[in-house]
């Protein structure tokens, strides 16, 4: 039984398949072989879907979205009941609640929320490839209240996931009801040994300052292409040739153009303010009193 | 069990047709006896039952749970499924959940095992139950399995009992649901197709399908990889594969029916062989099928 969730929350493309693999070889057995297709038990993709079908009175394939939502608030309750600690579970949706059942991941089921950012150019581009649109319909996807991942011709092996635009994603679990550890991926390129030092401290990890610094050489982002190049990703879509593309801040320069970045900066300019991600594409320092990284629990709104 | 003989047939078989009956009462589809009744309400719990996941509630011999928006429904003594549906309720969702959770549960109950299961009759006979998760692709894989001649037995839910020598898959269905984009792929219109319910782009493939109970030889464990093939699995680690692909094993141990269902699972993996398909969801379908037809040869 775990002591609650840790939910790895983000816009997608913003650091969480790497924060992913440096906490969860923290937290598991140091001997284990590392590899980026062993992200076992995460309650993500299948898993998840086989999950909730365990749970639940009839199979997620069988019901529409909106249903599928009444039933979440309890099967994440239960998952948090019934899984071993440390409890990651990786969240690209928004934190959302239901008016009928409450937060989908109902606060006493949560430990912490790590919350990753990336400046929206940055997401923007890396969001292109994966998806393999152009950046144009990268942006259009980013404004996108709307956005739920999923297709209804279809039966996708992960379950549906409401991420809506990328600002009121951010919102969304900044403004949450849960314990928060926000880390901006740009400092965690900087200074990764740190940045994931802290958030390993968040998660309720004890861990060395030498353990960390041990897998964050284990995970550097060379190798993880290495590794994607000789046995592939599983986690890669098909619409995009690699998944570990170009893993620094400021890879957007010359991919996106002056009008992108600026109907990224007017749609998006009152969230990027509040994580000090500035209009020409740099993270400076978050404003005093704008943010607190790392903060307790919230009360919750109705 | 007033009104429960007055309609039967509605629901005989998982057919384009349930969807549009009146009435839902009638036998459980590869379920001969038992019945399912319409009822204007239901008790609201079950006294001393366990709760095994949202609105679900068991038992021993009593299965409660309900959809919201949609219906409830009490599974007792695996012989009766009472049903209240919703006011307004679509029906095909409520035929959906009557052959899918409610007919799982009452299997439960009869000490048999509900085998998450696409199950065909190949050409030469034998009745292989083809088992994954949701989304993996059973249902996809038995279609194109269909087209090549092989008989339908049961889709998502096989009914798997042990007469003495032989372990039995009961028929059940004689659609398969399937996706819009597999009934793209697979060039069927899905505009002469009946949808499986409201809000949902997912249709009754109508399939020929057995008529007579089967005996079941292999057991196949269909896998998401990006290589077609099949490895053989050592038959120490069939009851593995049948634990894997049992349907709520959650409603086992409050049913009373554990010592029932380690039974059956021993029986029926000391009859069956079993295999790993790979290939699932990323090779062409046709290709997938070609192993496995070489498998079953």
């Amino acid at each position: 039984m775990s002591n609650g969730l840790v939910l790895i929350a983000s816009y997608p493309k913003s650091g969480n398949t790497w924060t992913r693999l440096v906490l969860t070889r923290l937290g598991g057995r140091p001997e284990q072989a590392f590899s980026i297709n062993r992200l076992e038990g995460h309650w993500q993709g299948i898993a998840r879907r086989r999950l909730f079908d365990d749970y639940s009175p009839v199979n997620a394939g069988d019901l529409t979205p909106a249903e599928i939502e009444l039933f979440l608030p309890d099967i994440n309750r239960r998952l948090a009941a019934e899984v071993p600690d440390p409890a990651f579970v990786k969240v690209h949706d928004c934190a959302r609640r239901t008016e009928q059942c409450g937060w989908h991941y109902p606060p006493d089921s949560v430990r912490v929320v790590i919350y990753l950012t990336r400046h929206p150019y940055d997401v923007a581009v890396s969001t292109a490839h994966h998806f393999g649109t152009t950046p144009d319909e990268a942006v259009e996807i980013m404004g996108d209240d709307g956005v739920a991942r999923e297709s209804s011709g279809k039966l996708q092996p992960s379950m549906p996931q409401w991420v809506g635009s990328w600002s009121a994603n951010v919102i969304s679990w900044l403004d949450g009801p849960y314990p928060l550890a926000l880390m901006r991926y740009e400092d965690v390129h900087a200074d990764p040994v740190s940045a994931f030092q802290e958030l390993a401290a968040a998660a309720g990890l004890a861990v060395g300052v030498d353990e960390v610094r041990r897998v964050v050489d284990a995970t550097r982002f060379e190798l993880l292409q290495q590794e994607e190049e000789k046995q592939g990703f599983r986690e890669r879509p098909k619409t995009s040739t690699r998944f570990f593309r170009a893993g620094r801040p400021g890879a957007w320069k010359g991919m996106l153009d002056d009008s992108l970045q600026a109907r990224l900066a007017r749609e998006h300019g009152a969230v990027m303010e509040r994580l000090g991600y500035s209009d020409d594409g740099e993270a400076v320092a978050i404003p005093n009193g704008k943010e607190r990284p790392i903060r307790g629990p919230q009360s919750p709104r109705n | 069990m007033v009104g429960c003989f007055a309609t039967l047939g509605s629901i005989a078989r998982m057919t384009v047709d349930s969807t549009l009956s009146a009435s839902f009462d009638g036998p459980v589809p590869g379920v001969p006896g038992a019945l399912v009744c319409e009822v204007a309400k239901l008790p609201e719990h079950l006294d001393g039952a366990a709760s095994i996941g949202p609105w679900t509630e068991v038992a021993p011999g009593a299965v409660l749970f309900s959809v919201p928006k949609i219906a409830r429904y009490l599974v007792r003594d695996g012989a009766t499924i009472e049903v209240e549906p919703a006011p307004g309720a679509d029906r095909g969702a409520i035929a959906l959940f009557l052959a899918g959770s409610a007919r799982g549960a009452l299997i439960h109950q009869r000490g048999e095992l509900p085998l998450t299961a696409a199950t065909m009759i190949a050409p030469n006979w034998r009745c292989v139950a083809i088992c994954s998760p949701s989304a993996v692709g059973k249902s996809t894989l038995a279609a194109e399995l269909s087209r090549r001649g092989w008989l339908l037995v049961a889709d998502d839910i096989t009914r798997v009992s042990w007469n003495g020598s032989m372990a039995v898959a009961w028929p059940s269905h004689n659609a398969l649901k399937l996706w819009r984009d597999a009934c793209d792929s697979m060039n069927l219109d899905c505009s002469k197709l009946a949808r499986v319910r409201e809000g949902l782009e997912k249709f009754f493939v109508p399939a020929a399908a057995a008529t007579t109970p089967a005996s079941l030889s292999l057991l196949v464990r269909l896998r998401i990889s990006p290589g077609a093939g099949v490895v053989h699995v050592p038959a120490s680690q069939n009851s593995d594969l049948l634990h894997e692909s049992t349907f709520r094993p959650r409603m086992i141990d409050p049913l009373g029916r554990r010592a029932d269902n380690t039974r059956i699972v021993s029986q029926i993996s000391g009859v069956c062989r079993a295999i790993v398909l790979n290939g699932a969801r990323e090779c062409p379908i046709a290709e997938v099928a070609d192993r496995l037809a070489e498998a079953v040869a």
